[in-house]
């Protein structure tokens, strides 16, 4: 206890490099929380966004769909739909089938991914559909209603209210057409989308290939992203066993925005692990500063009969409390930063353009950061640990003076 | 004289000042590496885009990009009938016919681009060739092999000298429909061409499209893919007035965007390292004054002038600066160019990424660009300058008495 004592009063004998030194790391400790929190919050949006205009946070397969999207394998949904939606955080379960398909207005053909859906759940969900005009979604599931993405409807050169033709292959093998009619446009700002989505009702698009009742995914959007693995479970029991039915996390569903983002986070700790190393050879710096000017004491202290050990458990001491202060006020900083990051957060709009694409969903131009308590203690305990790390060669450089060299020194 | 003594001072505490020093060589040299390889992402994303697809130029009709009108088609000798013969900054010119349709075989079929190409001149212009998992480009350039992506051929179940069916609607207004042998299978990585893209035959696409000797693009590669817009410029005022050439950056605004954020993402990471660095040099810059605060005193009180304390000040961090600047150029120069020469594969980590019109691929791999190499270094120097202030100003402002007295 009078150990600690010393160390705390050694701490304040050079208020001004203590408190520089205290600064520099609660100051890196409050970036790096404050980032982090900021691309946690940006990341959740977009796969909010991303699972809403996709396939959902879990999304129920065939097995080996996801990997071949071979249409042969579709399964009898049944009460499948109502089921899943009865449990608890589940906020809508859509029902789709996914139909390659051959789009020709009069003029031009092109090659479509035609999506027969439920049009009133999707609704509710899909960002695009919701910014529809009432008179501008699909009336229902058996109609000729289309909602085409607005580069195909102007590929084609037609316009909404005109009639185009879709052909896909039966499941008989001979090629089907549907007469269908253009009824809304969906403009999401990505080329891919906008230049191949057509949605119609699933009644209508069972008719092409001869598989009504049938879908491909089950896309489940849940209330809160969190409750991912509890519902996974729940859903997975419900699942007959028998017809080799799987539900699958958004991560191996949409790879690319999982991947888009993964890749984005490393090349953001990478920064950060150059932070934090710059920190620690900071402190390296100052508590080695701070053993070479105490030499002398240091010489006295041993002469007078302290082992070399109590010194070295001093500055090992010195260093932890310093840590923890700076631990507890960058975190405390960086709770105001993120708070502020939350509320207000980031506008980008004047810098980057509003159809600006990250992993195949639109940016949003607005940051908005979101809270990761637990990452947050996290950065602050390395913080602990990498300045007892850094008090490790001042510390046995102290331990291993002898009295006599160390009260010559001046 | 001062520069002399700076030096000295610098030197007289060796080991923090050699610290202090290594903290900026590790945020200029680490950071240099950090943005050679996000560039190298990007590069290999603009790569899949043009020399997979795009080419670096392509001459069409001025809306074709907009529609890909069918209509809108060209002569197939444009090229060589407009552009000046002696061009010699263009190493590949592909006439190319595009068609949409569907493709399939037996239970299964998918929506494909088929473009028509000649073989030979498509391989100077992409580098599908050196992407090749089966087989290669049909050698009969008047024949109907294809080759096609590898998702496209796993949908299909097929395999090279497998026939298909390809279906699309034809100028006239007919139903065109006909048969492709597959002779090659490419795998990019990129997921659109990978399942969507089929190259054929020019005249087997003027065929079944009902369109002979017609084309609806030139696609050209450039030695220099960056001139792309002033060749553009160039050329085309030789062309007639529908007509025109537009560069890759054109072609792919939503590429162009994704760069443009990137710049402005790097000015934020650059910012936020150097915020860090900057205050570990101001804590040693501090002590290193306040450690000198008596001879300042004495240094004053014989008569020097409070600005050239300043100086002296401001110059040792300069100096620090500069060394730092040069050692951490020269490691973040050879980490560059290790992870360009030999790169991390992260194939087993992740798989390729694709959006806004490429592809990255799962590797890191560095590039060198020059805007990678002056902000971290402007920044550096900056920083130091300010961290010297401070200490320097506070210097500067001592009492020669009270200075002498401290301890």
């Amino acid at each position: 206890m009078d150990l600690f004592k010393l160390a705390w009063k050694n701490i304040w004998r050079n208020r001004r490099r203590t408190i520089i030194t205290l600064t520099a790391i609660a100051f890196s400790i409050m970036l790096v929380q404050a980032v982090h929190n900021l691309s946690y919050g940006v990341y959740a949006g977009m796969v909010d966004s991303g699972v809403r205009a996709g396939s959902g946070h879990i999304a129920v397969y065939r097995n080996n769909y996801l990997e071949s999207r071979d249409e042969i394998l579709h399964f009898r949904d049944g009460s499948l739909v109502d089921d899943i939606a009865m449990i608890d955080g589940v906020e809508q379960v859509l029902p789709r089938l996914y139909i390659p398909a051959l789009a020709q207005s009069s003029r031009e053909s092109r090659g479509v991914l035609l999506i027969g859906v439920d049009p009133a759940r999707e609704r509710q969900i899909n960002p695009f559909l919701k910014a529809l005009p009432a008179d501008g979604m699909i009336r229902s599931a058996d109609s000729r209603d289309a909602v085409v993405g607005s580069r195909l409807l102007n590929e084609l050169q037609i316009r909404p209210g005109q009639k185009f033709v879709v052909t896909a292959q039966h499941e008989d093998g001979t090629l089907h057409s549907e007469l269908l009619r253009v009824r809304g446009v969906v403009s999401s700002g990505m080329k891919d989308i906008d230049s191949s989505l057509i949605l119609v009702g699933r009644g209508r698009a069972a008719l092409l290939t001869g598989n009504s009742g049938s879908v491909h995914e089950l896309a489940v959007i849940l209330s809160d992203a969190r409750l991912e693995k509890t519902v996974h479970r729940q859903i997975a029991a419900k699942l007959p066993a028998d017809q080799d039915i799987l539900a699958v996390s958004w991560e191996k569903a949409m790879p690319n925005l999982a991947n888009a983002i993964k890749l984005d986070y490393a090349s953001q700790k990478f920064i950060f692990i150059i932070i934090l190393l710059i920190v620690t050879i900071g402190v390296i710096n100052t508590l080695l500063m701070s053993v070479m000017e105490r030499m002398r004491e240091f010489g006295v202290i041993l002469a007078i009969g302290s082992k070399p050990m109590t010194l070295r458990t001093l500055i090992m001491l010195e260093a932890v409390i310093m840590g923890l202060l700076a631990a507890a006020i960058g975190t405390i900083l960086g709770s105001l930063a993120t708070w502020y990051l939350v509320a207000v957060g980031i506008d980008l709009a004047e810098l980057v353009p509003d159809t600006l694409e990250f992993g195949g969903v639109v940016f949003d131009p607005v940051m908005r950061a979101s809270w990761d308590p637990a990452w947050m203690i996290r950065i602050a305990v390395y913080v602990v640990c990498l300045t007892l790390a850094a008090a490790a060669y001042p510390a046995i450089k102290a331990g291993r003076i002898t009295p006599v060299e160390g009260m010559r020194h001046h | 004289m001062l520069l002399t003594l700076a030096f000295r001072n610098l030197w007289r505490n060796r080991r923090r000042t050699l610290l202090t020093l290594s903290a900026m060589v590790v945020s200029a040299a680490l950071l240099i590496l950090a943005l050679g390889v996000f560039s190298g992402m990007f590069r290999d994303m603009l790569a899949s885009a043009t020399e997979q697809y795009y080419g670096h130029l392509v001459l069409a009709h001025a809306d074709y990009h907009e529609r890909r009108d069918l209509f809108a088609h060209l002569d197939e000798n444009i090229a060589s009938r407009y552009l000046p013969s002696d061009n010699t900054a263009i190493t590949g010119v592909s006439p190319r016919l595009r068609s949409f349709g569907l493709i399939s075989l037996a239970e299964t079929s998918q929506p494909v681009e088929v473009l028509g190409i000649i073989p030979a001149r498509e391989q100077q212009v992409t580098s599908l060739q050196t992407k090749l998992i089966a087989g290669g480009y049909p050698a009969d350039e008047a024949g109907n092999g294809a080759l096609i992506g590898q998702g496209l051929a796993r949908r299909l179940r097929v395999r090279t000298g497998d026939e298909m069916v390809f279906v699309t609607q034809a100028a006239d207004g007919s139903i065109g429909n006909d048969l492709l042998i597959v002779t090659g299978i490419f795998a990019t990585g990129d997921s659109r061409n990978d399942n969507n893209l089929v190259l054929a035959p020019l005249k087997w696409v003027q065929q079944i499209l009902v369109l002979p000797g017609r084309i609806h693009e030139v696609a050209m590669t450039l030695a220099d893919p960056m001139l792309a817009a002033p060749t553009a410029d160039r050329l085309n005022p030789h062309l007639p007035d529908n007509v025109a050439i537009l560069d890759w950056g054109d072609l792919l605004p939503e590429m162009r965007e994704v760069i443009a954020a990137y710049d402005v993402s790097r000015m934020i990471i650059v910012t936020i390292l150097y915020l860090a660095t900057g205050l570990g040099i101001l804590n040693t810059f501090f002590m290193s004054v306040m450690e000198r605060t008596r001879e300042f005193g004495i240094l004053m009180a014989q008569g020097m002038r409070p600005w050239t304390i300043r100086s002296l000040i401001l110059l040792e961090t300069c100096i620090l600066g500069c060394i730092a600047l040069a050692i951490g150029l020269t490691c973040g120069a050879a980490m560059t160019l290790y992870m360009q020469q030999v790169g991390v594969d992260l194939a087993e980590y992740i798989t390729p990424v694709t959006y806004a019109g490429g592809t990255i691929l799962p590797r890191l791999h560095a590039v060198f660009e020059a805007g990678n190499f002056f902000v971290p270094a402007g920044m550096l120097l900056l920083v130091s300058l300010l961290a010297g202030f401070l200490p320097a100003n506070r210097a500067a402002r001592l009492d020669p008495v009270q200075a002498v007295r401290e301890v």
